[in-house]
């Protein structure tokens, strides 16, 4: 809510521009930063109140690397979730596609023995395929992409049942693959550093690149897309295949950092996930889906988890505040954007 | 100004607008507005795009509150920051907009009954009263069509009267309200805008006070007893009677100085057309097209002219390699399409302006800029980044170039006036150049000034050697524009008009002239001269 006071004031007259639309008072630029930022905003707040209320605990290194090391994975899936989001289609297949990659890595190390590398190579090899196969759905047999990956991902859940017979596989993964997923470099974990790449990767891609930019029209509207010549259908199914790589990514850095292949944890990240993307696209660039504001999105879900843990709040508190958070971000974010258009 | 004084007539006020004043941000969108509208009457708002017109009909019926000023009606002086959508209403005031809510899938009685309660019997809805109150609605507006069809069948003139006749009923001021029409001509012919006028005119003479929003000057002049000029979100002034002629309206509209250049007419004669033609449908057959044969020269521009559905839109369509057609042949730059499914949009070699801006023509949610550039990214793509400081410079001078109001590249275009978007796609278009342009209404929603720039620009790219079709439903534009024209009726070409013998009358008759089922066929296949 703090984001919504300086933004007030640039909706009311601003009589000293007499050129009008022309014109950009430093009220109105300051209005927009104060949009854009918000949720840097928020996130400082976050820190500095948690770090009152729990100084002991909170802002402390280890706290800081425990932070950094168990959201990584979820930063992780949901930057991979953005790219089919900024297609204008959902991937809610997206976490379950991790926890597959993450169970065929491992599966294939302790089950079936096999080397760290190709492994690897075959758990992202195969959550791309299950890209494909959602973007093939979706963008030529036009099939709505809810429901599409929807269905996926049970299916997917079906396979990692399979493939597990239910147990968790924690014998016989690589342990070169361990000790990096829990060591550190310069005092940070080094599954965020897998995190900022695969960040970076995905933030040139959309932002730097001719395929980036035309995803965005595609999300915006479809069929103008088509109709200026972008091809709309393959640019579609290679979102939904490099959300999978990511996926895929996520799933493997999981391997490394929890040291087993779970059953259940891709399924339990898609909601954060979804919610941190949503809550991204009011920061940064507002009303676009991008992978700056999507990670600060996670940073301050993560930071505010942590402060209320430390901070002794019960335990329910954490998935309302978060529930709350989002739907007031988001919906601030919008109605200043039906203001800022005048819609 | 003040309120227009009559003293003859003694003209009976419905509604009194005054000083009202409208900010978005740092735009100053409306500057003390007044104006007063007359029961009995029509009365005409024009202005160029972005001058105030949508938002001022917003304040007027409290979907947006204004920041100062005051409005008046039925009986009550409101502070016009304090008139909602219900205080509007109370007053009097129904607004229908250009996109009238009316829901295709569903039957004219459905749309007629939604809003308000369906009657029901036994807590089922009863059908039979659904339809008698149709009916009802349907005899007193009296509207050409049978509760039972559905409103995807009705042409647009017809939906537009079934809008006006739903808000109407709905209006505890039937007789006597306040009736805002918002471009309700937009995309009709003109036979279209005849019935939908004469029943406009129909509702004033019943009492109710009519205020038209037009970028039709010709049916402003024709319909209305007063017309107010708005230019950069204030009245220029109120015309009335005799003073109401095209020539004043626009020379008010853009300012003094102005207005005879942007009359001007740029068609020409094409004496020999021994250039390569750029585009051939040879017999095709398609959804609505039933053997069509038609070409267009590198250097001429081509109008094609029909009722709704008569197949121009559909003959584009084809062309750009959007629309499947199952019979003849389509070449266009020297390429052959294919038959059949295999649809793909020819953009690379062809500049397509769809009709429907905001379905297929423009991102909403994209800035001026991306819209700009959507189709060329690669140009700006070089060593893997983009780089952005030609793309910018590029779009401020097509902004520029193009007249498009908007604070800067990086304005979203949702935010930008309807007519501004559609030069924002037509600069899309025009910014390449290309051997083949296809231009669905491409001036649209685009005030008169911005026309005459569109279609230099239009002439330009034909005299760079690109061939140039051109779909209208405005008889002045093609007149202005084509240098010959093809009639379409019912899916075939009934005639041609060359330069000579191309003026408005003549076109508007040929395109409305009733062919009977199964004579045209021998009639047209010359699809030559007139």
């Amino acid at each position: 809510m703090s984001t919504a006071t300086p933004e007030n004031l640039q909706v009311s007259p601003a009589p000293q521009s007499p050129s009008g639309a022309r014109s950009r008072s430093p009220l109105y630029l300051l209005g927009q930063a104060a949009e854009r930022g918000g949720l840097v905003l928020l996130l400082l707040a976050a820190i500095v109140v948690f770090s009152i209320a729990a100084p002991d605990t909170f802002p402390t290194t280890a706290n800081l690397q425990s932070i950094l090391q168990s959201n990584s994975v979820l930063g992780v899936i949901a930057v991979a979730a953005v790219i089919p989001f900024v297609a204008g289609q959902f991937d809610l297949s997206i976490a379950a596609n991790a926890g597959f990659g993450s169970l065929v890595a491992g599966a294939l190390m302790s089950l079936h023995g096999w080397a760290l590398l190709p492994a690897i190579g075959v758990a992202i090899l195969l959550t791309s395929t299950v890209g494909l196969i959602n973007g093939i759905v979706v963008a030529r047999l036009g099939v709505n992409s809810i429901i599409t990956t929807l269905g996926t991902a049970s299916i997917l859940a079906g396979l990692i049942l399979w493939i597990s017979k239910g147990n968790t596989l924690a014998t016989g993964i690589s342990p070169k693959l361990l000790e990096f997923g829990s060591g550190k470099s310069i005092g940070i974990p080094h599954v965020f550093f897998v995190l900022l790449a695969i960040a970076i990767l995905a933030g040139y891609l959309l932002r730097q690149t001719p395929f980036g930019r035309s995803l965005y029209a595609i999300g915006d509207n479809e069929r103008a897309a088509t109709l200026v010549g972008l091809p709309v259908g393959r640019y579609t199914i290679t979102a939904f295949v490099i959300g999978g790589a990511l996926a895929g990514c996520g799933g493997v850095l999981q391997l490394a950092a929890a040291g087993s292949a779970d059953t259940q944890f891709g399924p339990n990240l898609l909601l954060p996930a979804l919610s941190a993307v949503f809550l991204g696209a009011t920061a940064i660039r507002p009303g676009d889906y991008n992978v700056t504001g999507t990670l600060i999105a996670v940073a301050f879900n993560a930071v505010s988890i942590s402060g209320l843990l430390l901070a002794g709040v019960a335990n329910w508190v954490q998935p309302v505040y978060i529930g709350v958070t989002l739907v007031v971000a988001v919906a601030v974010s919008t109605v200043l954007r039906k203001r800022r258009t005048g819609q | 100004m003040n309120s227009p004084t009559d003293t003859a007539t003694a003209p009976q006020v419905a509604l009194r607008v005054g000083g009202v004043e409208k900010f978005f941000g740092a735009t100053h969108a409306l500057r003390g507005v007044s104006l007063d509208l007359n029961r009995y009457e029509v009365h005409g708002l024009v202005g160029e795009n972005g001058c105030g017109k949508s938002t001022l009909v917003k304040v007027m019926s409290g979907v947006h509150q204004a920041d100062a000023g005051w409005i008046e009606g039925n009986g009550e002086k409101l502070s016009a920051e304090d008139v909602t959508t219900a205080a509007a209403r109370a007053m009097g005031v129904t607004v229908v907009h250009q996109e009238s809510p009316i829901f295709s899938s569903m039957s004219v009685e459905d749309n007629l009954t939604l809003g308000r309660k369906f009657p029901t019997h036994l807590g089922r809805v009863d059908r039979g009263a659904v339809r008698r109150q149709a009916e009802e609605v349907i005899e007193h507006y009296e509207i050409p069509a049978s509760p039972r069809t559905p409103a995807s069948e009705l042409n647009p003139a017809v939906r537009a009267m079934l809008a006006i006749a739903r808000a109407l009923r709905d209006s505890e001021h039937k007789e006597r309200g306040v009736l805002i029409l918002d471009e309700p001509t937009a995309g009709l012919n003109e036979a279209e805008v005849d019935d939908l006028l004469e029943a406009v005119q129909r509702y004033a003479n019943e009492g109710q006070a009519v205020m038209l929003v037009s970028h039709r000057l010709d049916e402003i002049v024709g319909a209305c007893r007063r017309v107010t000029v708005l230019r950069d979100g204030s009245v220029v002034t109120t015309l009335k009677d005799q003073e109401i002629d095209r020539a004043n309206i626009v020379r008010l509209m853009v300012g003094s100085g102005l207005a005879k250049e942007y009359e001007a007419d740029t068609s020409r004669t094409m004496a020999n057309l021994d250039t390569p033609v750029a585009m051939e449908l040879t017999d095709v057959v398609s959804g609505t097209l039933r053997g069509v044969s038609l070409s267009a020269h590198e250097g001429e521009i081509v109008g094609l002219a029909g009722q709704l559905g008569a197949g121009c839109s559909e003959a584009l369509r084809v062309a750009y390699g959007v629309a499947p057609f199952s019979a003849g042949e389509v070449t266009v730059a020297g390429r052959e399409l294919s038959r059949g499914r295999g649809v793909r949009a020819q953009a690379d070699i062809v500049g397509y302006v769809p009709g429907d801006r905001p379905g297929e023509a423009m991102f909403a949610g994209r800035s001026v800029r991306e819209n700009l550039g959507v189709a060329d990214g690669n140009e700006y793509w070089k060593g893997g980044i983009f780089r952005r400081s030609p793309e910018n410079r590029d779009s401020a001078a097509l902004i520029e170039k193009y007249k498009i109001k908007a604070a800067s590249p990086s304005e979203l275009m949702t935010s930008l006036s309807g007519g501004n978007q559609q030069k924002v796609v037509m600069a899309r278009v025009m910014r390449r150049r290309r051997r083949l342009l296809l231009l669905d209404e491409p001036s649209q929603g685009v005030d008169v000034g911005a026309r005459a720039d569109i279609h230099r620009s239009i002439r330009e790219t034909a005299d760079d050697g690109a061939a140039v079709v051109v779909v209208s439903s405005d008889m002045e534009e093609l007149v202005r524009l084509c240098d010959r024209v093809l009639i379409f009726i019912d899916g075939q070409i009934a005639g041609e008009l060359t330069k000579e013998g191309l003026d408005r009358e003549t076109l508007s008759n040929l395109i409305h002239q009733d062919v009977p089922t199964g004579i045209q066929s021998s009639s047209t296949q010359s699809g030559g001269e007139e």
